[in-house]
């Protein structure tokens, strides 16, 4: 391995369980596709197939790659399923078990959550949950600042609303 | 930050840790195999489909190939060949003497038609 490659894992293991949450939101919360999406993520970019070129953070790139592998991998699953007739959107539900045992509130805002078109879902994601800026989380989802402040602000108030009536009931 | 985005970022924040707590280990996730390779049978259906899917391409191609040769075969029509509908209405009596150069009809003893004939003292 060369020493770009050890820095690259060390990167990689900085950030490796934020990754983690961020493939599992991309992948409808499929512990299973979550790892596949995130193995095949890392060995894109310690094999050199993805490349780091420094234009933005490194955080940043990461989950770029995360968040296109996880696309990729969803349309796979689609032309399969077209082909064979049994494309599976609702992800592993064996692999979903496990985390159902979260606490009420967490539940609400995933069943909250998921009700948003998926931009929406990505943004809301990388700025509250990752703690991301308007501009980092554009270009982690390489769209234009304008773009991403729209989703923003639609899906805040979206899930606002959803989440409201739940939280007085 | 409003109070609701507040609300809105603990909540994410509460999700994102306990997702951090059940991350596998990363040198484990590296050497790993993929858990949902494809098997056998599914190779089989994916290739059983690409080659149906070749045959109904080569049949559709073939066959239109042939209705295409078919209409090809057809005697093209001649621009030359065609005859307005209402032609006949400039084929009006005489108008073949536009056309022809007149012959006068000539009778059976013609030979002698310029030279009178006796009719005294001609027994009849």
């Amino acid at each position: 391995m060369t020493a770009n490659a050890s820095e690259l894992k060390a990167e990689i293991e900085r950030l490796h369980t934020a990754g983690f949450a961020w493939a599992l939101a991309c992948c409808g919360r499929d512990r299973e596709r979550a790892e596949d999406v995130l193995q095949t993520s890392y060995l894109k970019i310690l094999d050199g197939r993805a490349r780091f070129a420094g234009r933005s953070s490194f955080k940043t790139y990461l989950f770029g790659v995360i968040r296109r592998t996880a696309s990729e991998e969803r349309r796979r699953a689609v032309l399969s399923g077209l082909l064979l007739g049994r494309y599976r959107n609702e992800g592993n539900p064996g692999s979903r078990a496990a985390a159902d045992a979260a606490p009420i509130e967490i539940l609400a805002l995933r069943s909250a959550v998921e009700s948003l078109p998926r931009r929406q879902r990505e943004i809301l994601h990388l700025v509250f949950a990752m703690g991301m800026t308007l501009r980092e989380a554009a270009d982690t989802l390489s769209i234009s600042i304008g773009s991403a402040a729209r989703h923003y602000h639609r899906g805040k108030s979206r899930l606002a609303s959803v989440l409201s009536p739940r939280s007085r009931g | 930050m409003t109070p609701e985005e507040r609300e809105l970022s603990r909540l994410f924040e509460a999700e994102r840790r306990a997702d951090e707590s059940a991350a596998p280990d990363l040198d484990a996730l590296l050497v790993r195999r993929p858990r949902r390779p494809r098997s056998a049978g599914r190779r089989i259906a994916l290739t059983t489909a690409a080659a149906l899917a070749s045959l109904v391409t080569v049949a559709v191609l073939l066959v239109r190939g042939a209705a295409h040769r078919a209409a090809s075969a057809e005697p093209p029509l001649q621009l030359a060949d065609w005859q307005s509908p209402t032609d006949f209405l400039l084929d009006t009596p005489g108008s073949e003497l536009l056309t022809q150069i007149p012959t006068l009809s000539v009778p059976p003893d013609a030979g002698n038609a310029g030279v009178p004939q006796p009719t005294k003292g001609v027994a009849r």
